[in-house]
């Protein structure tokens, strides 16, 4: 089963997600921070993360260090970063582009 | 969280998904571009080699190497089906005209004869499949490095061959062309 882990510092929102990805047959962990999800990628065959943000000053940094993090486990995955709150144009994408990481926007 | 953000998600990490294994099916080839090309010929002594990359599928992923590393891994490539032993690649990295009058057309290119001990052979071997691991890792293809570079033991137990499995392709730049 595809392994799916979400980063995301609100547990009710991490929940809901969770159940989601759940109900369509993925098998999910969840972390609050990005350190402690590290270790989880070193010691599972995670594919995704999905990297929840709701704080506009500091999720670059945090991506950052994460994909930085990433980049350096044998574990291959893709990223996903779902910022939640509105797009207000293309820079955010163009960041995570940088990084090779899909950034998405909660409307 | 709005269904419409899960919705999104959801078609995002089927898309991955879906990404991902048409990388792991997919076959990778080598790109060697050699520069201060003479027309009408091809793999000549005095071009210089210029990029080694990793193509899979439209994606064309630069392996970075050091001067030495691109003449090893484009002498594998030059020379491939065969299976040179480390022996091998230090004798013709000092004898072979591609190695020894390389960039001799460009007079920018450094010109230099290669001279490797043969345990340095074996650094450089090591190092190229880290490379290509790490190239392979960014293209999302389960194929290993040494998949790609392969190792053969011969009948003597510590003699390897070294050769590429993968189909290898040269691409020529003029010699007016601008060195990158």
């Amino acid at each position: 089963m595809e392994q799916v882990l979400i980063v995301d510092p609100d547990p009710v929102h991490a929940i809901a997600l969770k159940e989601s990805l759940e109900a369509a047959n993925y098998f999910v962990s969840v972390h609050r921070d990005h350190r402690t999800a590290m270790q989880a990628v070193g010691s599972q065959g995670i594919s995704t993360v999905v990297f929840v943000s709701s704080s506009p000053s500091w999720w670059r940094n945090d991506l950052k260090a994460f994909c930085e993090s990433a980049a350096n486990t044998k574990q291959a995955m893709d990223v996903i970063c779902l910022l939640r709150w509105p797009s207000i144009g293309p820079t955010d994408r163009l960041f995570g582009d940088e990084l090779n990481v899909r950034v998405l926007h909660e409307e | 969280m709005r269904n419409s953000g899960i919705q999104e998600v959801l078609a995002e990490i089927e898309y991955l998904r879906a990404k991902r294994a048409q990388a792991a099916s997919a076959s990778p080839r080598l790109v060697v571009v050699h520069g201060a090309h003479q027309p009408l010929t091809k793999c000549l002594a005095g071009e210089t080699v210029e990029q080694i990359s990793l193509a899979v599928h439209s994606r064309v992923i630069p392996l970075s190497l050091s001067p030495i590393g691109l003449v090893i891994a484009d002498l594998l490539a030059r020379k491939r089906p065969m299976l040179l032993t480390a022996s091998q690649i230090e004798h013709l990295l000092a004898s072979d005209p591609f190695c020894v009058r390389l960039g001799a057309n460009s007079p920018s290119a450094p010109r230099r004869v290669i001279r490797l001990a043969r345990r340095s052979v074996k650094v450089y071997i090591q190092r190229l499949r880290t490379q290509l691991s790490k190239t392979l890792k960014a293209a999302g293809v389960e194929t290993l490095a040494e998949g790609i570079l392969i190792s053969d033991s011969t009948e003597l137990s510590n003699v390897m061959t070294y050769r590429f499995a993968i189909p290898c392709e040269f691409v020529h730049l003029n010699s007016d062309a601008k060195r990158k």
